[in-house]
């Protein structure tokens, strides 16, 4: 998984089954690969395997850098805003993802994050759903998880099934542990010392809903009080700024 | 509070904002006027004028030696040509002088001969009515009498002094064709110019004459003259005139709007000369038409002279629009020519004629004489391109100030202006008064204390600047439609400003083009989300009060898109966005507390983080400043505004005149979309990609990628191009971003949805997994070629489809006939490897092979091919290929079942044909014997069967290397299969790879030559025993001559050998 994408052919071959071993796909028995288990049919449904596979790795594993540099990157959308992020140079990005996330362990000065590693690592984001890469006149990478969040949906929130935002918050944050409420959220956070208000989203969730919610995937709603909501990044130009409660429209019909 | 407040009187603001200066009175004249400066004096006098102002130009006219002055006033139509004389009118300072103003009045030369002779009879003490026209004719008349007047002075002879083409007209018949009946009742264009000349119609910016559209209206009325009704010529210049009317239409296409006439003498020399014809002759044939008379008018007005001189009176001349004067002009330029110094019964006399540009270079600057006598020629700023600009108002502090003393009349009112005139003061400020000048200046602005309000000195600027005459052919940078276009509109709309409804509609007249209304970027958002009703004043007050969008730099804190609050506010129009857009201002500054722990971001974005302006400043100092360019000229910056109002327009009407810009944007986004990600055949999302294309921009089919018109396109697009251009405030970018996010988004959608549709289907609902067919064909073509076979290693197999086909060609396989088609029918399917490495992508360090892995195996296996549609549906030329594709398919499918089993059988039966007749010898030793044996026939019998034995020592040495043994030879390869015998182990219903593995594997060619050959010998040995039996069968009959004995014992002994061999 923390291949760089560099190097000869036969050093990517060889990577490949590496990730592939790492994503518990395959296994080596004496000189032959063998399958673990039954291995995903389409591509959609291997960014699903890899996401969760991801996910559950605990913050010391090397490959959980994936996450944290995208958590990083969320916190950083919300001190700064989308533009700053999207403006940054690749070195200048790999830097600041670097200097985020520290070093690896105190005897290792390795960087955990590099200019090389941040190629390979944008394909990985891009491929997973959350985020685009090189879109033009966007030259880095924009984070946004809309498209991995609508491929996870299924797994916790049953199609037009209504849940308060309490709990569909706490469902977001273990599902994606790199946005709101999420453990690679925190950390960066934590590191980066800032983090949205209480009671209101971050930036990056915040847009996410609401283009879930232009794209008819979701549906929110505010009963009651709207001081007990929970509360979006303001936006004006947006009608959803509160919700109570979400409801799951539709299956992935865009993914 | 000030709030809707409206400080002057509609009545009196439609008085006083009259766009021509002699419809005011002298008052509002007096009241309203701005000092002319920057001036272009040239001219035989020039020198002796001191400054370039107005005051300069007066002083050296009125200067009390002067005896003579011919001054031309060149400028626009609007441009203060009419004013500047006026003001020279007014204030001419000599008691001794005569100064006589000959106002533009209607524009027509009627009401011009009419002033001349009311203002100039009571001087010359006799009526000039005989300059006035005198024909009562209908409109209907007076055109045909122009066309009869032009028809006859075309004719020789007509003229006292014959113009220099009287020839020409004569040889063309100019005067049959203009009175030809189909001219006379279809052509309209005498009627325009004498509408110009009579009824003023769009004087302002021409002259009357025929031009070359007259000449391509001529071109149906030509069609009908019959030679019956005219001459030779006159069919002869018809059919001329109808050659040359593409290249007249060509050259008037080219021609940009408000230039001159195009020159077509060389492209159309006849109509060039046709139009010469009747221009020349045009202001005689008026006269005639109207009943008036130059001659006459030169007598009267030289008598004029002669009775002023006597009264030691010097005339001042003062004609405000020479063009209304069209007719008589020519004979009033030459008056104006004669000088008191060499006509000593004249009176000194200064004249001083507006006229515009286009009339100088057209009817002026030929004539040099006329040139070389005028002794101030005025001009009112440097030519800007076809126009001529006006200096006093090209700098916006200038424009305000123009403003501003139109607005302190206005709010003063008629009755204290007249006052004011009365009194000979300056007409009070009503600013200084007013209760609410602290916070209206504030916002608005002032002049020297006199408010702009409702206007502010950026919506002067941006009104005046962007006005455009709609064809391009007049220029609008003018006083007259800084009136007009930019106070008129707002000072008459008092009720509504008072109702709370300003700005309204009609402030944005014909002249404010669509791409200058337009509000661009993030304030458009906004105003989109606001209340309906507050829109569409939302909009007006953005594009013209403020920036049409964020400025760049941010917005000066206390406004809204470049409107100061204080605008929204007087207007009770609610600003938008009062909780600001986290995307409208820069980006946030962590918050980090002083000890260092973490603190919550602030709920509300932060303010603007842009440097504070020094406050919107309150008077107008940009002196210097260079208003934006008005030549019509398109900029980038133009170019883009009118592709951002095409995409505009758009959302509204559903059509689009893409010529480009946005589809290439569109396929731009969708080509580095990530499609290895999605799980569609890429191909189709790469490669052959559709023409991107933009729904409503013209007629698209199942080949286009068609963008839908929908607000995520639109937005998507145009911030796109925003992105591109640069120019984005600081939040904007924010929002650029994310709306392209959402474009790409949903762009991807609709590029999924278009390659399914695309992909041909095997079945309702199934698409067709045509990467995986390509490989299947490539794999089962590669084994009848014999370049590998299913039982070969995976990888051996993957190279054999990836790389070309050998050089060496397919693996012979004599005898096999069907397998030899099969081959020759997929022969052209080597195309299919470049296409299937570029499928797989080979030019990547990993080839993407799992898009055909499992059809491989499932070929290997079981033999089969994966479903293919048999007739796809018919394709565009990018994928014309898959139709080939289908076809190979199915060759395939047919090869695959019938051959590898009709194959192993014929390789079984060949092979036990040769096992059963070389028997246990082998066949080497077999055929060598059989060599020997007919080697000795050959010897003893040479007359027997030649021909046969000669045949089959031929093909024997042909393949004589067969029969040399040794590891890896041939021979071995032959021996050990048949040796082996493995089709005896095959079941009846042994796979399709096992049977084309044994097929494969079998040395098909050397068995097959052997298999000849020991036919050969076969059939030989039989024939020549069958021979030799008969005569050994005689020979036991023979009881004679012992050499037939003998002859019949050879024979005997022979066919015992053969026998020998066959057995």
């Amino acid at each position: 998984m923390e291949g760089d994408g560099s190097g000869k052919p036969g050093d990517r071959v060889r990577e490949v089954f590496r990730v592939a071993r790492d994503l518990g796909l395959l296994d080596a028995e004496r000189d032959e690969w063998v399958g673990t288990c039954e291995l995903p049919a389409t591509r959609r449904e291997f960014a699903r395997r890899v996401h969760a596979h991801l996910c559950g790795l605990p913050a010391e594993h090397p490959d959980s850098v994936l996450f944290r540099a995208y958590a990083w990157c969320a916190v950083c959308i919300e001190k700064h805003g989308i533009a700053q992020l999207v403006q940054m140079s690749s070195g200048d990005l790999a830097s600041e993802i670097a200097a985020g996330l520290g070093r690896r362990s105190e005897d290792n000065d390795e960087k955990s994050f590099n200019t090389t590693k941040l190629s390979a690592w944008k394909d990985w984001m891009a491929y997973l759903g959350l985020g685009w890469n090189d879109l033009p006149k966007v030259s880095a990478f924009l984070p946004d998880p809309s498209r991995r969040m609508e491929e996870e949906l299924s797994k916790f929130l049953p199609e037009d099934s209504l849940v308060d935002g309490q709990s569909f918050l706490a469902a977001v944050a273990k599902n994606f542990p790199y946005l709101d409420g999420g453990s690679f959220f925190q950390e960066a956070c934590e590191r980066g010392r800032a983090r949205p208000p209480a009671g209101q989203l971050s930036r990056i969730l915040s847009q996410t809903v609401r283009s879930l919610e232009d794209s008819g995937v979701l549906g929110f709603q505010m009963e009651g009080d709207s001081k007990t909501g929970i509360q979006l990044f303001p936006d004006p130009l947006s009608s959803m700024n509160v919700f109570s409660h979400a409801r799951r429209l539709k299956g992935d019909l865009h993914v | 509070m000030f709030e809707r407040y409206a400080c002057w009187d509609a009545i009196d603001a439609t008085k006083i904002l009259r766009p021509l200066a002699l419809e005011g009175n002298e008052a509002v004249f007096r009241a309203t006027h701005s000092p002319i400066s920057g001036l272009v004096v040239t001219g035989s006098e020039a020198h002796s004028v001191p400054r370039s102002s107005e005051e300069g130009l007066l002083e050296s006219l009125s200067s009390s030696g002067r005896r003579h002055a011919m001054c031309v006033v060149e400028g626009e139509a609007g441009s203060g040509k009419s004013h500047l004389i006026r003001w020279l009118k007014v204030y001419w300072r000599s008691a001794s002088d005569l100064p006589v103003l000959i106002e533009r009045a209607d524009g027509t030369l009627d009401g011009t001969l009419r002033q001349l002779n009311s203002k100039l009879s009571a001087y010359a003490g006799t009526s000039l009515e005989s300059i006035v026209p005198r024909n009562k004719l209908t409109d209907q008349g007076q055109w045909a009498s122009l066309l009869l007047q032009l028809s006859n002075l075309c004719r020789s002879g007509t003229l006292s002094e014959p113009l220099p083409d009287e020839e020409w007209c004569d040889k063309h018949g100019l005067a049959d064709m203009l009175q030809a009946d189909s001219v006379r009742s279809m052509w309209k264009a005498p009627e325009r110019v004498l509408d110009v000349l009579t009824k003023g119609t769009d004087r302002d910016s021409r002259v009357a004459r025929f031009t070359a559209a007259d000449v391509c209206e001529l071109r149906q009325p030509l069609a009908g003259l019959k030679g019956r009704n005219v001459g030779p010529g006159a069919i002869r210049l018809a059919y001329l005139l109808r050659g040359e009317a593409q290249a007249v239409a060509s050259a008037l296409g080219s021609c940009p709007p408000g230039a001159d006439e195009p020159d077509l003498s060389t492209v159309a020399p006849n109509t060039s000369k046709f139009l010469a014809a009747l221009n020349s002759r045009l202001s005689l044939a008026i006269q005639s038409a109207m009943g008036i008379s130059g001659a006459a008018l030169q007598k009267i007005f030289r008598d004029l002279r002669r009775v002023l001189k006597k009264r030691a009176r010097r005339l001042v001349l003062l004609l405000e629009d020479l063009t209304g004067a069209q007719g008589v002009d020519q004979e009033l330029l030459y008056l104006l020519q004669e000088s008191s110094t060499t006509q000593e019964d004249f009176c000194d006399m200064v004249s001083v004629v507006g006229l515009t540009p286009a009339y100088f270079r057209q009817y002026v600057a030929p004539q040099a004489n006329v040139v070389q006598r005028i002794t101030h020629h005025v001009r009112f700023g440097r030519s800007d391109g076809s126009f001529q600009a006006v200096s006093a108002i090209e700098n916006p502090s200038e424009q305000v100030a123009f403003a501003a003393r139109y607005l302190r009349t206005v709010r003063a009112g008629m009755a204290e202006v007249d006052q004011a005139a009365q009194d000979n003061t300056d007409i009070v400020n009503k600013c200084a008064k007013c209760l609410h000048r602290k916070e209206c200046h504030e916002s608005f602005g002032h002049v020297d204390g006199i408010g702009l309000y409702p206007l502010t000195e950026k919506a002067i600027g941006r009104m005046f600047s962007s006005l455009r005459h709609p064809q391009g052919t007049m220029f609008l940078q003018t006083p007259r439609a800084l009136i007009q276009s930019v106070l008129a509109p707002s000072l008459s709309a008092v009720s509504a400003i008072a109702a709370g409804v300003f700005p309204v509609p009609t402030i944005e007249t014909e002249y404010h083009p669509l791409s200058a209304r337009e509000v661009r970027g993030l304030a458009r958002e906004h105003i989109e989300r606001a209340p309906e009703e507050h829109r569409e004043r939302l909009r007006t007050t953005v594009a013209w009060w403020g920036d049409g969008g964020i400025p760049t730099a941010g917005d000066e804190e206390g406004e809204w898109a470049g409107v100061p609050q204080g605008v929204f506010r007087s207007w009770g129009l609610p600003m938008p966005a009062s909780s600001v857009s986290p995307a409208t201002f820069p980006p946030r500054r962590t918050s980090v507390s002083p000890e260092g722990a973490e603190e919550p971001l602030s709920t509300k974005p932060s303010q603007a983080e842009s440097e504070p302006g020094e406050g919107k400043p309150s008077t107008t100092s940009a002196e210097g400043k260079k208003a934006p360019s008005t030549s019509g000229k398109s900029t980038p910056r133009a170019k883009l505004d009118k592709q951002f109002e095409r995409l505009a327009n758009w959302l509204r009407s559903k059509r689009i005149d893409d010529d480009g810009f946005w589809w290439a944007r569109a396929e731009a986004v969708i080509r580095q979309i990530n499609w290895k990600a999605e799980d569609i055949p890429y191909y189709f999302a790469g490669e052959a990609l559709g023409e991107v294309r933009l729904q409503g921009s013209g007629r698209t089919d199942y080949r286009n990628i068609v963008i839908p018109c929908t607000k995520w396109a639109a937005r998507g697009l145009e911030w796109h191009a925003r992105l591109d251009a640069g120019e984005l405030a600081p939040g904007e970018r924010d929002f650029a971003t994310q709306a392209v996010a959402v474009f790409a988004q949903n762009v991807r959608n609709v590029v999924r949805t278009w390659v399914l549709a695309r992909v041909p289907e095997v079945q309702p609902g199934s698409a067709w997994h045509f990467e995986a067919t390509v490989a299947q064909v490539l794999l089962a073509r590669a084994w009848l070629r014999g370049e590998t076979r299913p039982g070969a290693p995976m990888v051996e197999q993957w190279k054999a489809i990836l790389s070309d086909d050998s050089p060496g060609g397919a693996a012979r396989r004599p005898g096999a006939v069907a397998w030899g088609n099969a081959v020759d029918d997929l022969a052209g399917d080597s195309q299919l490897h470049k296409r299937l490495r570029s499928l797989a992508e080979c030019g990547e360090p990993i080839a993407d092979v799992a898009l055909a892995a499992s059809a491989i195996r499932m070929l290997v296996k079981e033999g089969r091919l994966l479903p293919f549609p048999e007739k796809p549906p018919e394709q565009p030329i990018k994928t014309k290929w898959l139709s080939g594709l289908a076809t190979s398919a199915g060759r395939t499918r047919r090869a695959l079942a019938e051959l590898p089993a009709r194959e192993v059988g014929r390789l079984r039966e060949r092979s036990i044909r040769i096992l059963d007749t070389v028997g246990e010898t082998g066949f080497a030793l077999y055929l060598e014997r059989a060599a020997n044996a007919f080697s000795k026939v050959r010897e003893d019998l040479p007359n027997q069967v030649p021909s046969d034995l000669a045949a089959w020592f031929k093909q024997f040495e042909s393949q004589k290397a067969l029969l040399k043994p040794g590891p890896g030879s041939t021979h071995d390869r032959l021996h050990d299969f048949l040796e082996a015998r493995s089709w005896e182990s095959l079941l009846p219903d042994s796979p399709i790879s096992v049977l084309l593995d044994l097929a494969i594997q079998a040395p098909a060619e050397p068995l097959e030559s052997t298999f000849g050959l020991i036919n050969a010998t076969s059939t030989l040995v039989d024939a020549l025993v069958a021979y030799l039996s008969q005569h050994e069968a005689s020979t036991a009959n023979l009881k004679d001559a012992a050499t037939v004995v003998a002859f019949g014992r050879r024979i005997a002994e022979k066919a015992a050998e053969l026998k020998e061999i066959v057995s």
